[in-house]
């Protein structure tokens, strides 16, 4: 009798030892529209919120607009002003996606799976489908995802003038350790 | 004849010097706007000293009122740490109301991140920087309220 207990116990232990969602509070987003002319803006968000469903391949990040930090006071004030990121009004961007062919992928096992996600990425309230590659480090039930992409900021209604001191189309690194 | 020709050279050398000075005194504020850094959290003095559950209840109960107050001042908040999380090499710190869920999180300046790291669950502290407001999270449904270039009062 003894016995049995021990096996299933080892079984449950087995079977939900490794969580099927996996998180952090601590994601860093980086976000560069620096161009030849200007090296100002560009600025890292540290406390972006992330979720990872290990089984469904369903995936999201949420980063508050306010907390990206960058060098420069000015700069940071005109990114989040009205014909910016307008932050008071939007104080979010999020992204909601899905590992594509997520059941070809085992999560439980140690690796580096380089997978694409794709999603909705919305900021200011406009979301446009994004489609990206990204690489999924497991160890020991650790997931470390990263990834690198770029968005057209006049697709979320933001114009970035004809100076050509900010690129129009910023690059976006995430990374995330999730448990 | 000579005398006027005399007065307008002048003239023109005043308005040349005073273009150049202009110049010079644009390119001297330019060169400072780009330059400006934030200064040293830890020489700031906070607008409001507070407690993470007072904080939180501010902004549960009016976040319109609470970030209109709050967000973008210097605050000092005092709390119990519950969580260390480390993102890449720099630590951030959470409050977190253990009824709701709802959380505060600071990310740190960079020469404080190191002893902001060694800070364990249950550790009181208190800790200063500027406040980023609050948002919803949809995806664990609770308040997070986000502070950058924090340091540890001392």
């Amino acid at each position: 009798m003894k016995k049995t207990i021990l096996f299933f116990s080892l079984l449950t232990a087995a079977t939900f030892g490794f969580a099927q969602v996996k998180q952090t509070t601590s994601a860093i987003v980086s976000f560069d529209a620096t161009t030849p002319k200007d090296a100002l803006p560009k600025a890292e968000n540290k406390t972006v919120i992330a979720q990872l469903n290990t089984k469904t391949g369903e995936i999201g990040f949420e980063a508050a607009v306010k907390n990206f930090s960058f060098s420069n006071p000015l700069i940071q004030e005109h990114f989040n002003e009205e014909r910016w990121m307008n932050s008071g009004k939007f104080p979010a961007f999020t992204f909601m996606g899905k590992i594509n062919d997520a059941q070809k992928y085992n999560f439980s096992k140690n690796g580096v799976y380089n997978v694409t996600v794709t999603g909705q990425m919305t900021v200011k309230d406009k979301s446009t489908v994004l489609t990206t590659p990204a690489t999924i480090e497991v160890n020991n039930g650790s997931l470390v995802a990263t990834a690198n992409f770029s968005i057209t900021l006049a697709d979320y209604g933001i114009q970035v003038g004809d100076g050509g001191k900010i690129a129009g189309q910023p690059k976006i690194t995430v990374s995330a350790e999730l448990k | 004849m000579k005398s006027t020709s005399s007065h307008k050279t002048k003239w023109i050398r005043w308005v040349l010097l005073a273009i150049v000075l202009i110049g010079l005194a644009g390119g001297a504020v330019f060169y400072y706007i780009m330059n400006m850094t934030f200064s040293d959290t830890a020489s700031k003095k906070p607008a409001y000293t507070v407690s993470a559950m007072e904080l939180l209840t501010a902004f549960q109960q009016d976040d319109r009122a609470a970030n209109e107050k709050y967000t973008e001042q210097i605050l000092a908040v005092s709390g119990r740490v519950t969580e260390v999380e480390w993102a890449d090499t720099s630590a951030t710190v959470k409050f977190v109301d253990s009824l709701t869920g709802s959380y505060l999180i600071f990310d740190f300046q960079a020469d404080a991140s190191a002893e902001a790291g060694k800070l364990q669950p249950g550790d009181s502290v208190l800790l200063k920087g500027s406040c980023s407001g609050s948002m919803y999270s949809q995806l664990r449904k609770v308040h997070m309220i986000s502070f950058k270039r924090s340091v540890i009062a001392h």
